[in-house]
């Protein structure tokens, strides 16, 4: 595997401001299952908006707060976003679906609902700990976590489920873990540890690579390379970022972006592995079409 | 069995918890930065101390409230978080509410709380709201807690406060943490751990975690929860005489004894350690009863006060003032034991480790052989000086003593051999020198005599062998000339005193010909302080290159410098200073003589010569100068006015400003000059010294800072003047004698700055040769400066008055050429 990776080389072809229009900021930029169409949101992920690639219509799902905060879409194209919601200070969060008339409330208002993670159109997620099951499709919700393989951020360490068994992985200790993804391979995970760096392991937790002080890393389609940003802080806000992209071995790494005077954060990859989308610090939305060769 | 296990660990919960209300809530707290980062002056970093508030905050909701959870972004200072990382983390959770504590940089003398809300573009709280009433709350209870001011701007959102949001360009919220969460959020800032006193009460654990009860309180404010009775009692315990605060007291309340930080317990973690204190002291959970505090210290009285009644909801603060039990001493005199060469005419004096009481310890002073003479007292009553009525005997063996009669305010007797015991005499041995009879002489120019590369608008320093009296100095006693035709040059003449030696500084008003030759004629009548005169003339000439520069400013030392010139100590690069020796200021009572500017930036320095290593890293943070970008065929000057002490001094750049750049510095310079220096970094030619950077300039540079350090053997203390900071190339397009336009009438130009204080640039054109006089006059005709006098030759000229001596008003400059006059009014406002 190893050399093959060796083997091939990545080229980016083209970038191109998506939406740039300062008075109106997008941020957090991620592809719909199909790579058709684009959700976006602005500060602090209140509302969701998305925007159709082939007539590049921008249409408001909601104005809800929190709905921007890792939004998912489902085969259909529908889209499903969180709400969040505070009674006396108190967070709650529920779970609707884009509906062309009215929008659907598919889970009820909870606390500590976790990011979900999409597995065959179905959410799985934590809330408070236990994990939860939603066919996106019916809105219900289901038991059956023995189909599925995924992994999710607990509080001190990661979550695997796997053919029904949930295994406690924290390869660096207990800690504060985010941005755990599983491959598409379903073989190999990528999490980081706040302040220790950010890992590729087997699912057993044993480690691969070690890809640094690097955040938000996705897989590729492939499983074979991810896309992460290597970001500078003073401590209050950004001071330099660039996308890169990385074999999953830690061996190969290539810039994707080269902008001193622009700050790129978030990289998504999109399903046909060819592109990448991110956005910048003063709200541009950005693609960067990529080629990898032999 | 499982049920009750858990029923079990919700009563424990519920017996704990005092306060309810929280049950459902949670809240993410973030310590700002990592590790070690933002250094505080002292050497306790922003980040180990909001690490400890934040660990106490989290500590106070768990044990006394019914909160659900408390987060932290870190529980170490060995963690590197992020900012992505932190607000993702909170965002993951579910966080309902963030709050990220900070401490702010600045001077040594700023302190203050401030508060930050997310904001947008148009002065919205940004989504969800919550933060902007959480901050209104905490900045006021955050201030009381620490007893110090609000910032100016108090609570206020971050857009507002950092002004740079638009709705074209960054909409806001401005600080990350407000930006990324999606839940309220709020930045505080407890204090600035640029400010001593400040970071030496920040490294006590106990003083953050009464920081954290501030927050702690806010949030039960914040939801309408009533305060648990706290039972804080907490204070600073302070030398009385020296308003030191006392490391080591000791102080007794309800059965608990709490010991202040010694150099032992905490502050020797810290470099210079050994000089610090914060006398802080911190119980809680004391009963709300009548309570008696006994506070005692090696070295002071004990004392004992009465709490009456403890704050129902807050700290209750009692500061102790301790009075020192050890008897007076001396601390030092003029002349010192020993001395051998003190001046005839000089008043010796005694210092005094506390306020004397006057009649006792006059009547216990003598001096011998008996010298005739009246004894004064300084304002603090400390200083005792003997002003003696003509002057001691020259060359004469004298002893000076106090007696161990004189007694301090509070009947102590004078220590004198300083054994911790009082009413033992002190004494010395001096002698005075011979009497002063030759007269003073000029032993060092800058530039040196005989230079042929002078620039063409020359500053000349003539330093003479001592101090010369003031009354002798006149502009009429120093002629500057072209030595092929005698034709005089306008200039500008000042006194300053360095080292007790007298520098004239003479500024050339206009730009002298290219690759000409000048003269200096100081004539007879200068005169030392013994009333010894020069005699005969002191001649310095030299000749001027043939470019001149082209200029890019990085700082004058104008408007707003001080928003972008960090404190010294405010640097964590520094090593081997005293701190309390090493100051930043801009005054306008030195500074290079231009046309536009006043204002120059002055550096005291303090070198511990007990250190092995010195450096001071004097930072440009931010403004202007930091947008001027060059590359290494640039020059980089600046003009240094010398103290002669023989310490060093370079300049420092960063490089590779696009990328990953570093810090690269110029060679040092040895700082052995007296007065006005135009110090030249040939980056292309003169290489660069030995820091953190590799050695060479790459890229685009932009200015950093200014260092300086101790060479070892020389005085540790001591005072730069620098100005006109920039970047230059030549230019060989020297001033050309044909090239000077002619004017075409005798002319008084209008003054600049009018009005102004205390400089003002007085330009005047002359058609023909002419022997002219400016001179300044009052209202009611009488003269007040002579500001040039001499033969001029056609052309633009200036010159230069300092007011800094006359009061306000309006004045007349008045110039006289070839029989004509002209006239104009100028305005004094101080």
């Amino acid at each position: 595997m190893a050399s093959s990776l060796l083997a091939k080389d990545i080229i980016v072809k083209n970038t191109q401001m998506i939406l740039g229009d300062n008075k109106t900021p997008f941020y957090f930029p991620s592809y719909t299952v199909d790579g058709k169409s684009i959700l976006l949101t602005q500060n602090a992920y209140t509302g969701l908006w998305i925007l159709d690639r082939s007539s590049e219509d921008i249409r408001k799902i909601t104005n809800a707060q929190g709905a921007g905060f890792e939004p998912r879409s489902l085969t259909d194209g529908a889209v499903i976003y969180r709400h969040d919601e505070y009674q006396k200070g108190r967070k709650f969060t529920s779970l609707y679906k884009d509906r062309a008339t009215e929008n659907q409330l598919i889970a009820d208002a909870a606390r500590f609902v976790s990011p979900a993670n999409m597995v065959n159109d179905r959410l799985i997620y934590l809330i408070d700990e236990a994990p939860a099951i939603l066919n996106g499709s019916s809105g219900r919700s289901e038991h059956n976590l023995e189909d599925y393989t995924t992994v999710l951020n607990d509080k001190l360490t990661l979550k695997l489920f796997q053919s029904g068994e949930v295994s406690v992985i924290a390869p660096q200790g207990e800690g504060n873990y985010i941005w755990s993804e599983l491959s598409p391979t379903f073989d190999k995970l990528v999490y980081a540890k706040t302040g220790a760096g950010t890992f590729v392991s087997d699912l057993q937790g044993n480690i691969i690579s070690e890809l640094g002080f690097v955040h938000a890393p996705h897989w590729s389609p492939d499983g074979e390379y991810l896309v992460y940003m290597k970001d500078l802080d003073d401590g209050v806000q950004y001071t330099a970022s660039e996308i890169w992209i990385v074999s999953y071995d830690g061996l190969q790494s290539w810039k994707i972006t080269d902008t001193p005077e622009k700050i790129e954060l978030y990289p998504q990859w999109a399903p046909d592995g060819e592109h990448v989308i991110y956005h910048s610090l003063h709200g541009e939305i950005i693609e960067t079409t990529i080629e990898i060769v032999e | 069995m499982k049920r009750s296990i858990v029923f079990l660990v919700l009563v424990a919960s519920m017996l704990n918890a005092q306060v309810t209300g929280l049950s459902g809530w949670n809240i993410f707290v973030d310590p700002g930065h990592s590790q070690t980062e933002n250094m505080g002056v002292n050497g306790y970093s922003e980040a180990e101390e909001v690490l400890q508030t934040a660990l106490h905050l989290r500590q106070l909701l768990l044990s006394k409230t019914d909160i659900d959870t408390v987060w932290s972004s870190r529980y170490t200072d060995q963690d590197d978080v992020g900012l992505s990382e932190r607000s993702t983390d909170a965002n993951n959770r579910g966080a309902s509410w963030y709050h990220s504590i900070h401490s702010n940089a600045g001077s040594t003398t700023q302190n203050n709380v401030l508060l930050l809300w997310g904001e947008l573009w148009d002065g919205t709280p940004d989504p969800p709201v919550g933060g902007e009433a959480m901050s209104d709350i905490m900045v006021d209870l955050l201030a009381d807690v620490m007893r110090i001011p609000q910032h100016s701007w108090g609570s206020t959102g971050d857009c507002s406060f950092y002004g740079i949001c638009t709705q074209s360009g960054f909409q806001g919220p401005y600080l990350s943490v407000n930006r990324r969460t999606n839940m309220p959020s709020e930045l505080s800032e407890q204090g600035h751990h640029t400010n001593p006193p400040q970071n030496q009460l920040d490294m006590n654990t106990d003083y953050t975690r009464m920081l954290a009860y501030s927050m702690f309180w806010t949030i039960l404010d914040n939801f309408e929860i009533a305060r648990p009775y706290p039972g804080i009692l907490a204070g600073i315990i302070t030398n009385s005489e020296t308003g030191v605060r006392v490391n080591g007291a000791s102080i007794q309340v309800n059965g608990q004894t709490y010991t202040t930080d010694t150099y032992e317990s905490l502050f020797n973690q810290f470099p210079n350690g050994d000089e610090f204190h914060n006398g802080f002291y911190f119980f809680e959970d004391l009963p709300d009863t009548t309570l008696e505090v006994v506070v005692s210290a090696d070295g002071y009285f004990s004392d004992t006060l009465v709490v009456a009644a403890m704050s129902p909801d807050f700290v209750t603060f009692r500061d102790i003032l301790l009075v020192p039990s050890i008897p007076p001493f001396v601390v030092e005199s003029s002349p010192s034991a020993g001395e051998s060469s003190f001046s005839a005419f000089s008043n010796p004096s005694i210092t005094f480790s506390r306020a004397m009481e006057e009649t006792s310890t006059a009547l216990a002073f003598s001096i011998d052989p008996p010298s005739a003479g009246t004894i004064t007292f300084s304002a603090d009553q400390k200083q005792m000086t003997f002003q003696v009525q003509d002057s001691l005997d020259f060359v004469t063996n004298y002893t000076m003593s106090v007696a161990g009669t004189a007694v301090d305010l509070m009947g102590r007797p004078l220590d004198g051999n300083q054994d911790s015991v009082g009413g033992d005499d002190w004494s010395i041995q001096f002698s005075t020198s011979p009497q002063d009879v030759s007269p003073p002489f000029v032993n060092a120019t800058t530039p040196l005599n005989g230079s042929s590369t002078v620039d063409q608008k020359p500053i000349i320093n003539l330093v003479w062998n001592e101090e010369l009296n003031p009354n002798s100095i006149n502009s009429d006693l120093v002629i500057f000339e072209r030595v092929s035709n005698g034709q005089v040059q306008a200039f500008t003449l000042e006194h300053h005193v360095i080292n007790s030696r007298s520098v004239l500084v003479i500024y050339s008003t206009n730009d002298l010909l290219d690759s000409e030759a000048y003269r200096i004629r100081l004539l007879s009548g200068f005169e030392d302080l013994y009333g010894n005169v020069r005699t005969v003339e002191t001649e310095m000439n030299f000749s001027t290159t043939n470019f001149g520069y082209q200029v890019e400013n990085i700082d004058r030392f104008e408007a707003n410098a001080a928003n972008y010139w960090w404190e010294i100590t405010a640097s964590g690069s520094n090593s081997g200073i005293l701190a309390p020796l090493c100051t930043r200021s801009f005054v306008t009572d030195l500074s290079v003589f231009t046309a536009i500017d006043n204002t120059s930036l002055k550096l005291s320095y303090g070198w511990d010569t007990n250190a092995s290593s010195w450096l001071i890293r004097e930072y440009l943070s931010g403004g202007p100068g930091r947008d001027v970008h060059f590359n290494s065929n640039k020059i980089m000057q600046a003009f240094i006015f010398g103290d002669g002490n023989g310490n060093k001094f370079r300049f420092c750049v960063d490089d590779n400003i696009s990328g990953s750049g570093a810090h690269e510095v110029s060679p040092w310079y040895i700082v052995d000059w007296y007065g006005w220096k135009l110090v030249a970094w040939d980056m292309a030619v003169d290489g660069t010294g030995s820091w953190i950077g590799d050695g060479t300039l790459n890229g685009t540079l932009e200015f950093d800072s200014i260092q300086l350090s101790h060479t070892p053997g020389q005085s540790n203390v001591g005072t730069y003047y620098i100005d006109n900071l920039r970047v230059v190339t030549r230019n060989y397009l020297g001033v050309d004698e044909m090239e000077l336009q002619q004017p075409s009438e005798l002319a008084l130009l209008p003054n600049y700055p009018n009005p102004f204080n205390p400089w003002t640039t007085i330009p005047f054109t002359l058609v023909n040769d002419a022997h002219i006089n400016i001179r300044v006059y009052n209202l009611r005709g009488e003269t007040v400066a002579t500001l040039l006098s001499g033969k001029l030759a056609p052309g633009y000229h200036e010159t230069r008055w300092n007011a800094s001596d006359v009061s306000s008003g309006v004045y007349l400059i008045r110039l006289e050429a070839n029989g004509l006059t002209k006239t104009q009014k100028v305005m004094v406002i101080k």
